[in-house]
């Protein structure tokens, strides 16, 4: 049963309905765990208040205008009493709380409009002094060379939105969300309503709109979509968008998309709409009804669809045909963790998150009946991801768990720039007298070439790997490794020894040390300049050469590409490796994404700003 | 006792919040299971975990006063108390680690979600009356608590295994 955190929710602030308090009792009974949790989530509710209450008692001590005493501490104790006692009052009997409330609100305001009106009289008599400076100046000086006006982003809506036309939804939330009406960019502050006949674009981010009936329509950048005058529909003319209708009120929601209507029978569903090509609907839960447009009444037979049913029109011939679940779009069911949203919108080629429950497949979030990751030996998820779940490899013996796509990411052909991003946690400090001394977190392998190498410098891979600090006493010979000048024990490293272009050895290292107990985010560029590594957000290492790994390449995770190889073809010549079956990770890894472009230093801090919580204004204003 | 009592409270109130939504009737029954603890402190068995006890104490509590309960929708079922109570001993204590890493993330709440978060906690608005306040639906309201909520915790988290 998963946590009921609507139910939560509202049971803290007071207001959960006769079905949320039943859920909520449920899900407590129903585990030990789960009435641990609910404990710790009311704990965190009462200490917030508690702290911000002190706050506001220790401000009001210290804004009287006499040094505290004991007679003053009584005094607000006695007026925090008062406060206590009128809010007990005004919760038995509102009106008069509410008349208090408002009483000293009206006396504020009064006051405060004196204020500005003071303000304005005098700012007023400023401005006038000034502008008739600045008159001044331009006549005798010219005017300004920049005719180009500032621009503001106007706040939607503005004074050109029709007031006449009914309201027909709200906007309930958003993740990331950037509007543009009338192809000019606005804002769309949370909680505005939504009148019938606008029309909005979503051009970056998430968004979910609520109809008057209570249908929620989550909407995907970019998309563009137009409300009707009915209270419970919407026009989809581009891009995707996930219906819910979760109340009997909100059945029969209707997605108006290019050649088709699909109507809500209670359910969830997805809608993918392109007035070129056509629209297609997938039902994830429960069923709606497919049926033609009124411009188009007899273009098909109307139809219902049940769980995991998906039509397409199209937009030439408008007939609705079948289509697999797997041909269907991939639609995003909840609004996701703004990390996710950001990654999302950075169109990654494969996106690995280890949010599935069962099975020995990891699927990808960008398509997910390609790129799929097997599970190799006892890897398992766990809870405690940078976002959701994440992969768990505790390798500590043989045979070593680890993750790999056998065949080549389509996406991941020749490229001039590539990006690796992912998230690792481990406890291990990999040493070279331990039985696994190197943490290898992703490798890069071309599956065509197999072991057929007889120098690891040839091998036509890129590993990135926690590494140890053996190599700077003894390099190994095999390696063939000169250590940089800058190099640290314990530092992260990546992983080939040849360059494409010149034929030198070269590596880049991270210049910190890679940390144990904690998530880190780990970002490997190639651009047209080079290579470049970035650690939590920061650049940590940079050269100037070409890795050797171009070209279709499969994905290893939690095990280097080199020992593998050897054990998949036991007949064929040994590479001198040594330490074949030593590269291991005993650790996390979580939220792996690979990108077909080279991310930029900006991109790579907010990543890292909106997975760490550093970024929590833009995570929760 | 006081010792003991100072340790273990956040706990007791919380198990006493969890079935009592109101937080000054919660408050109340704290200072009542406050002053049996402090009576019936020559009767506690010091073979037996402080909070176990006390939270049989605050449990009898609770049952006490369900008939005070009108003001709130929700009333727990015997088994849902019971199962709170049966989980309530096994809270983790309220550390310094866990105050000033709250301390600190509400320091960085701000604007709106600043505004939501003591209109409902240092005026104990429901999110009707926060709604009419900061002009936004309440359905807007209710999503921005529990996005402000779950964004502290969050923070709480990665600061406090920062710190561990």
């Amino acid at each position: 049963m998963t946590r009921p955190t609507d139910e939560i929710d509202a049971y803290l602030d007071g207001e959960p309905t006769p079905e949320q308090a039943r859920a909520l009792q449920d899900w407590i009974q129903a585990d030990k765990a789960n009435a641990r949790a609910f404990l710790a989530a009311v704990r965190l509710h009462q200490q917030i208040g508690s702290q911000l209450r002190k706050d506001r008692f220790d401000q009001a001590l210290r804004s009287t205008d006499q040094p505290a005493t004991t007679k003053d501490g009584d005094a607000a104790i006695q007026a925090l009493a008062e406060l206590t006692r009128l809010n007990e009052e005004g919760l038995q009997s509102p009106v008069n709380f509410t008349t208090w409330r408002e009483e000293k609100a009206n006396k504020a305001a009064a006051e405060h409009r004196k204020v500005l009106l003071t303000r304005t009289l005098v700012g007023g008599a400023i401005a006038a002094v000034m502008l008739l400076g600045v008159v001044l100046a331009i006549v005798l000086l010219g005017g300004p060379d920049n005719d180009q006006p500032i621009v503001e982003t106007p706040v939607w809506p503005d004074e050109t939105t029709p007031t006449t036309l009914p309201v027909v939804a709200t906007l309930t939330d958003a993740v990331g969300a950037q509007w543009r009406s009338d192809d000019k960019p606005v804002q769309l502050p949370m909680g505005v309503q939504l009148v019938a006949h606008e029309r909005l674009t979503l051009t970056h981010g998430f968004a979910e709109i609520t109809t008057l009936r209570g249908a929620k329509a989550l909407l995907q950048a970019p998309c563009t979509f137009e409300l009707t005058d009915h209270d419970n529909a919407i026009r989809l003319h581009s891009g995707k968008m996930v219906g819910k209708c979760e109340t009997p009120s909100s059945k029969g929601f209707v997605v108006h998309a290019p050649g088709m209507d699909v109507v809500d029978l209670g359910t969830e569903f997805g809608v993918a709409a392109d007035a070129q090509s056509g629209s297609t609907v997938l039902v994830m839960d429960g069923s709606v009804r497919a049926q033609p447009t009124e411009q188009s009444p007899r273009a098909f037979e109307p139809v219902v669809l049940e769980t995991s049913q998906a039509r397409r029109v199209k937009a030439e011939t408008g007939s609705l045909e079948m289509i697999a679940v797997t041909e269907a779009p991939v639609f995003q069911a909840d609004l996701p963790h703004p990390y996710v949203a950001s990654v999302l919108e950075a169109k990654p080629v494969a996106y690995w998150r280890f949010e599935n429950d069962t099975g020995q497949i990891i699927k990808s979030e960008i398509q997910p009946d390609r790129d799929q990751l097997t599970v190799i030996g006892n890897a398992q998820l766990t809870e405690d991801g940078v976002v959701g779940k994440a992969a768990l490899l505790t390798n500590q013996a043989e045979p070593y768990a680890y993750f790999e796509t056998r065949e080549s990411i389509a996406a991941l052909g020749a490229l001039d720039e590539y990006t690796i991003e992912l998230w690792y946690f481990t406890n291990e400090r990999y040493e070279v007298d331990k039985d696994n001394s190197v943490g290898t977190l992703l490798s890069l392998y071309d599956p065509e070439q197999g072991n057929q190498f007889s120098d690891a410098s040839d091998a036509k891979l890129l590993s990135l790997e926690l590494g140890n600090d053996f190599w700077v006493d003894k390099p190994a010979k095999w390696w063939g490794v000169h250590r940089p000048p800058n190099w640290r024990e314990h530092a992260i490293r990546c992983f080939p020894l040849r360059d494409l272009q010149s034929a030198e050895k070269q590596e880049i290292y991270s210049t910190k040390q890679y940390l144990i107990g904690r998530w880190q985010h780990l970002v490997f560029v190639k651009s047209t300049d080079g290579v470049t590594l970035y650690l939590d957000g920061e650049p940590v290492d940079q050269a100037g050469y070409t890795p050797r790994m171009l070209g279709p390449a499969a994905v290893r995770l939690g095990r280097s590409a080199l020992d593998v190889v050897q054990e998949t073809d036991p007949d064929a010549a040994k590479t001198p490796l040594g330490h074949g079956h030593q590269r291991a990770l005993r650790g996390r890894l979580d939220e792996v994404a690979l990108y077909a472009k080279a991310l930029d230093p900006e991109q790579i801090k907010k990543h890292h700003a909106l997975a760490t919580g550093e970024a929590l204004k833009d995570l929760i204003d | 006792m006081t010792e003991l009592w100072y340790a273990h409270q956040p706990a007791i109130s919380a198990y006493l919040y969890a079935a009592v939504p109101n937080f000054h009737d919660a408050e109340d029954l704290t200072q009542q299971v406050a002053v049996a603890v402090a009576r019936d402190f020559d009767k506690y068995d010091p073979d037996t975990p402080f909070l176990r006890w006390a939270i049989v104490i605050a449990r009898n509590r609770v049952l006490n006063h369900r008939r005070s309960f009108a003001m709130s929708k929700i009333v727990f079922s015997q088994d849902t108390l019971d199962a709170l109570a049966d989980a309530a001993p096994d809270q983790q204590p309220i550390t310094t680690a866990y105050k000033a890493a709250l301390d600190n993330c509400l320091d960085q709440i701000q604007n709106k979600s600043r505004q939501a978060l003591k209109l409902r906690y240092e005026e104990d608005l429901r999110t009707k009356e926060i709604a009419t306040r900061l002009s936004m639906t309440a359905n807007a309201v209710s999503v921005l608590l529990h996005r402000t909520r779950a964004a502290l915790a969050e923070c709480m988290k990665k600061k406090i295994d920062s710190e561990t």
